[in-house]
């Protein structure tokens, strides 16, 4: 069990190394038909709006979403505003701003993909010793589930090709799986937490580093340090620089141990 | 403007352009849809704050529009209060399919005092594009109070009707204003005949597409859709002459996926199905996310005794799940 705590532990610390999982890129949900798409009122609701859209600092973006739920309150555009707000507390790692500005999200799109996917990472990662860690992991496996849920459910728009939709279906289905593997591990179940790595690995249209580090640090927890070994290589080589120290360290660790037993 | 999701990780401004313009009229894959109309290219009525830089204009009449924003942008640089350099970079930003871009340039023109038909036509199409349809319409309105007479606007409208509300009798009204403000507006004449051949007045609508099709030979437009009507009109009671029509609507616009697969549909009813498969497979290369194409071609390869046909229905299947089958 100390040993999961401590993966537990250095998955953490990864994730803000890395600056967390890969953005989702794509929601199509809302938008199947046009006629759905949200509406500003006035040009000066859709100016204040396009203003935040605009803005290039986090900072800034953040304060001009709440100056715009303000002044708008009643905007039909306020949760895509919200979701602004959260990729802006994203970037600087603020993540009681990302769970504030998710939830308020998700009340405006309950199946948001764009949210529950840049929300249930986040969670998942970081819910570390904080009191409120149980309710966190609940969510995060809760809201992968729903996003795996959705992207079954997804209609696209035709603007949307074939092709294009396979990658990025794979791209969120690879998401989703990894934060059930983080949530499995944080929960001291390596066991589970294998599997759903190494779907996602299997999915992921680029391969990562990170997840084959993930997939590595679940195997080696359950002492299948052949696998292990294979899978943090892997890391080492596809990095980045933060990814690959770990594994590298990871990979020094297994040695270490095989000579001392 | 859909490999801009991909960059939601750098900011969330080209995310939220995808949210918000994923549609257009264009690509649809409707028979009935059209590209977005160009946003007017004429000078916006002149204001006390007018520019007259002749650099600027010569670019707009080149259509540069790359061009067109830089020097727009110098000279807004130089001299802030220049509504029209606003103005053409708006239209340049739309022009170049960046609707924030437009709407924030044309606002900034509007509250420097432009106030003329154009420019409410052009601001509405910026909105259009970020499917701000409330904000759309207003203008539109604007823009036919301040010029009665002009059709435009009523033809928007009336595509708007049609391609977003589905509301096949508001769209017969507007586009009927239209062709009654301009006898030679033969894009609304089109639109107008469309919508009466949904509502099955076929008579009235084939007499739309004629006048359609001899305003169109008289301005050389490439302007295929009347001659698609027609086709779609004659296509059950006289094949041969559909044919005549259908082939001169792709040769005007063969980019346009439903021309290819109402010559596909004439083919086949003549019996010449390699030629039927050919246009079918050709409409499928061109609009490959429309369902009823797919099953159009799975019906012909499964005539035709082709392997490709299993394959097909897969693939229709797909579609429908993932698009839907209108």
């Amino acid at each position: 069990m100390a040993q999961i705590r401590n993966l537990a532990a250095l998955l953490i610390s990864l994730c803000i190394l890395t600056g967390g999982p890969p953005c989702l890129q794509a929601q199509f949900g809302a938008l199947v038909s046009p006629t759905q798409a949200p509406q500003a009122q006035s040009q000066e609701e859709l100016d204040a709006y396009l203003q935040i859209v605009s803005t290039q600092s986090p900072d800034q973006m953040k304060k001009e979403v709440d100056a715009f739920a303000a002044a708008f309150p009643k905007s039909e555009l306020l949760g895509l505003a919200y979701q602004n707000q959260l990729h802006a507390c994203e970037q600087l790692n603020d993540f009681d701003g990302m769970l504030a500005a998710g939830q308020k999200a998700l009340q405006a799109n309950p199946d948001n993909l764009n949210t529950l996917l840049t929300l249930a990472p986040a969670m998942a990662s970081r819910a570390g010793r904080r009191p409120d860690r149980d309710q966190l992991l609940e969510n995060a496996e809760g809201y992968a589930r729903r996003a795996l849920d959705g992207i079954e459910k997804t209609r696209l728009p035709h603007k949307v090709s074939l092709e294009h939709w396979e990658i990025e279906k794979h791209q969120m289905q690879s998401q989703a799986h990894e934060v059930l593997g983080i949530v499995a591990l944080q929960r001291g179940q390596p066991q589970a937490a294998i599997p759903e790595f190494q779907t996602a690995v299997t999915l992921s249209p680029v391969p990562e580093g990170i997840q084959f580090l993930r997939l590595g640090l679940a195997l080696a927890a359950t002492g299948q340090n052949e696998a292990a070994t294979k899978n943090l290589r892997q890391s080492a080589q596809l990095g980045p620089d933060a990814v690959r120290t770990l594994a590298l360290a990871q990979l020094e660790k297994l040695q270490n141990d095989k000579v001392s037993h | 403007m859909f490999q801009t999701w991909s960059s939601c990780a750098a900011g969330g401004r080209a995310y939220v352009l995808f949210l918000l313009a994923v549609f257009s009229l264009a690509g649809s894959g409707r028979a009935h849809s059209q590209s977005l109309p160009s946003a007017p290219l004429q000078p916006p009525a002149a204001t006390k704050t007018a520019s007259t830089d002749p650099e600027l204009l010569a670019l707009v009449r080149q259509k540069r529009w790359k061009e067109v924003v830089e020097r727009a942008e110098a000279v807004s640089g130089q001299r802030p209060e220049d509504s029209q350099a606003a103005y053409w970079l708006g239209i340049a930003h739309l022009q170049l399919h960046e609707p924030i871009d437009a709407v924030v340039a044309l606002r900034r023109a509007e509250k420097l005092g432009l106030n003329s038909a154009l420019f409410h036509e052009g601001l509405g199409l910026a909105y259009y594009d970020l499917n701000q349809y409330v904000l759309f319409e207003r203008q539109m309105e604007k823009a036919s109070q301040l010029e009665a007479l002009d059709s435009r606007p009523y033809y928007y409208l009336g595509l708007y009707r049609l391609t977003v509300r589905s509301d096949v009798a508001r769209a017969l009204q507007l586009f009927q204003t239209a062709t009654q403000l301009n006898h030679d507006d033969w894009k609304s004449l089109y639109q107008e005949g469309y919508c009466l051949e949904q509502l099955g007045k076929l008579d009235e609508a084939r007499a739309r597409y004629v006048s359609a099709i001899a305003l169109v030979e008289k301005s050389g437009d490439h302007f295929g859709w009347p001659f698609q009507g027609m086709a779609r009109l004659l296509m059950n009671d006289n094949p041969q002459t559909a044919l005549g029509f259908a082939n001169k609507a792709v040769s005007l616009e063969p980019n346009e996926p439903s021309n290819h697969l109402v010559l596909s549909d004439i083919y086949q009813r003549l019996g010449r199905l390699p030629d039927a498969i050919r246009e079918a497979e050709l409409a499928s290369v061109q609009n490959p996310t429309d369902a009823a194409t797919h099953y159009a071609l799975y019906k012909l390869y499964r005539q035709a005794g082709n392997p490709k046909a299993p394959e097909e229905l897969k693939t229709f299947d797909l579609v429908t799940k993932l698009y839907g089958s209108n």
